[in-house]
């Protein structure tokens, strides 16, 4: 591979990508979502703490100075759960047109053609594209990560702490993680179907699948989600009598699990929820007991990494894919 | 101008799709300074063999060589060798034509991009055009930047698919000024891959029939005009070749 090849067509990749017309509309949508859950969440937060201000000034004027109300937690990472969903949905989204850019695109325009007639391997090529997209990839989330730390802090007034920033930035890593595997998947698609835009449905129909319908299933099938508010909890169980009652549940479990486990959306979820502390029993823990419990997650999802990128790779560099003729 | 040194040579050249033979044992020689005209109906094989030869797609078997340099084995250096412009190219129509002349030329590991970008679009005679968008070209001025990004790195031989497809008059006729001129003030050897009989007479300095995969003719245009004296006969043996599938 040759590194100043790759570098150039990174540069064209990320180019082409920044005047394509509906990457930038999903974009402006996913930019637009996460702003505004954002602000939701940040704005919630400011009306706590004016309510707390209000009720304390309220007290002292009755001279109830002595009185001790507890000042409204701010954990600014759990504001974070509509980003993150939105990232798993919008976000695959952009990774699956991103793959179609790059690969089906220079396909239709018989382009790839000329690139592959100029002296270069199929490994630079598919390495240059997905450098670029890498890179495209953490401008976005690094946008997001600015604009979170400035909108709730701004909004909110309370400002991240070192741990709490190297969290996002784990969450974020593990985002590009996740939306990297949409990319990959669309570009192996980009280079089976010879009818373009049936990559791109076949594509979507897999979105559908991984993102909404086998997590939706999971979810709807675990025992705790049956009641509003969860089974367990409306029963007053603690967290060994839960346990006791999952035994007589052991293989409907193991299948549920099953189905939640293949889809790289649940793994990334979870992670990302933990580390976050979007869900309540990881908030406020510190890395390595999350990661004691995440492990798995983290190592699916970057087993889904790796293995994407190692198909993109070795199915590019049959010399059959990437000519129009195939 | 043709030399006596072979640049491109095919021994038993054949590829399957599937299983449907494109290209059936190819036994061909082009000699250095030619413009070779490879005429055939539509599937016959010709697109494969130009694919083949730009090292795009690998051959069932059998063996080629372009400048000496196998195409399977030597594929790097084979590209170093050869421009190429495939049948409908769109381009990015989003760059301007400079961007996408640059673009090919870094590919090719042209160093002084700028100053090679100029000099080819004024060999071309088609300055002035380099901020238009792709978008805003003609076909016919899409093809002479097909013809820019093939040659921006000054290569050997020159593989043209189709080039003439959905030009008007006007557009071939500059076509074919453009291809004399590339061999004879740049000494490129041509290969061009069509099924206008009448332009492989105008342009070529030798032909290849190709039908069904197979090499039915080959010879220059010189000795076929001689045993073919006018157009129309010509046109008239050419479709009797390919319905008998030989001489």
């Amino acid at each position: 591979m040759n590194s100043l090849t790759i570098w150039i067509i990174a540069q064209k990749g990320y180019q082409d990508a920044l005047k394509n017309v509906l990457f930038l509309t999903l974009l402006l949508f996913l930019f637009s979502l996460v702003g505004i859950s954002l602000m939701v969440s940040a704005f919630n937060f400011q009306a706590q703490v004016d309510q707390y201000n209000r009720a304390i000034t309220q007290l002292q004027s009755m001279g109830q100075s002595g009185v001790i109300l507890d000042k409204p937690q701010y954990f600014p990472l759990q504001m974070l759960r509509g980003t993150i969903e939105y990232l798993e949905i919008i976000g695959a989204i952009i990774g699956i047109i991103l793959g179609y850019i790059s690969i089906a695109k220079e396909k239709g325009n018989n382009t790839m053609q000329l690139i592959l007639s100029r002296p270069i391997s199929k490994l630079s090529l598919i390495g240059g594209k997905i450098l670029g997209n890498t890179l495209l990839l953490f401008s976005i989330l690094g946008l997001i990560g600015l604009f979170i730390v400035f909108a709730i802090s701004g909004i909110g007034h309370v400002a991240f702490s070192q741990a709490e920033l190297f969290k996002l930035f784990l969450g974020l890593l593990f985002s590009y993680l996740y939306l990297m595997v949409f990319f990959c998947l669309s570009t192996l698609l980009s280079l089976f179907f010879k009818s373009l835009p049936n990559a791109l449905i076949v594509g979507f129909i897999i979105w559908l699948l991984i993102v909404l319908i086998i997590p939706q299933i999971g979810d709807t099938m675990d025992p705790d989600n049956q009641v509003p508010g969860g089974l367990f909890n409306s029963l007053h169980m603690d967290t060994h009598q839960q346990q006791q009652v999952m035994t007589n549940f052991k293989t409907y479990e193991t299948w549920r699990n099953i189905l939640e486990e293949s889809s790289v959306e649940k793994h990334y979820e979870r992670l990302t929820f933990a580390t976050l502390g979007i869900k309540s029993i990881y908030n406020g823990k510190d890395l390595r007991s999350i990661f004691q419990d995440q492990w798995g997650n983290f190592l699916w999802l970057i087993g889904f990494y790796i293995g994407s990128i190692a198909s993109a790779f070795y199915f590019s560099n049959n010399r059959k894919f990437l000519s129009k003729s195939n | 101008m043709t030399g006596k040194n072979p640049i491109i040579n095919t021994q038993d050249l054949s590829h399957k799709y599937n299983n449907c033979l494109a290209l059936d044992n190819l036994n061909l020689t082009i000699y250095e300074g030619e413009i070779f005209g490879f005429l055939g109906h539509n599937g016959a094989g010709k697109t494969t063999t130009i694919n083949i030869l730009t090292t795009l797609l690998g051959q069932t078997s059998g063996k080629a060589t372009v400048a000496g340099l196998d195409t399977i084995k030597e594929s790097l250096q084979v590209k170093r060798q050869i421009g190429y412009l495939p049948e409908n190219v769109t381009f990015y129509n989003n760059l301007t034509a400079f961007e996408n002349l640059a673009y090919f030329a870094r590919l090719s590991g042209v160093k002084n991009v700028k100053e090679k970008v100029a000099e080819v679009l004024e060999f071309l005679d088609f300055t002035g055009i380099e901020n238009k968008k792709m978008g805003e070209f003609s076909k016919g001025m899409r093809q002479r930047i097909g013809i820019a990004q093939a040659i921006i790195h000054d290569p050997k031989v020159l593989f043209l698919d189709e080039p003439t497809s959905g030009l008007d008059p006007l557009g071939i006729k500059n076509l074919r000024e453009i291809i004399i001129r590339l061999n004879k003030e740049k000494h490129i050897t041509v290969f061009i891959n069509t099924h206008l009989l009448s332009e492989v007479a105008k342009t070529c300095t030798s032909i290849g029939v190709l039908n069904h995969g197979k090499l039915i003719y080959k010879d220059t245009l010189e000795k076929t005009l001689q045993k073919f004296p006018d157009e129309v006969a010509l046109e008239e043996i050419y479709i009797q070749m390919e319905s008998q599938g030989k001489v």
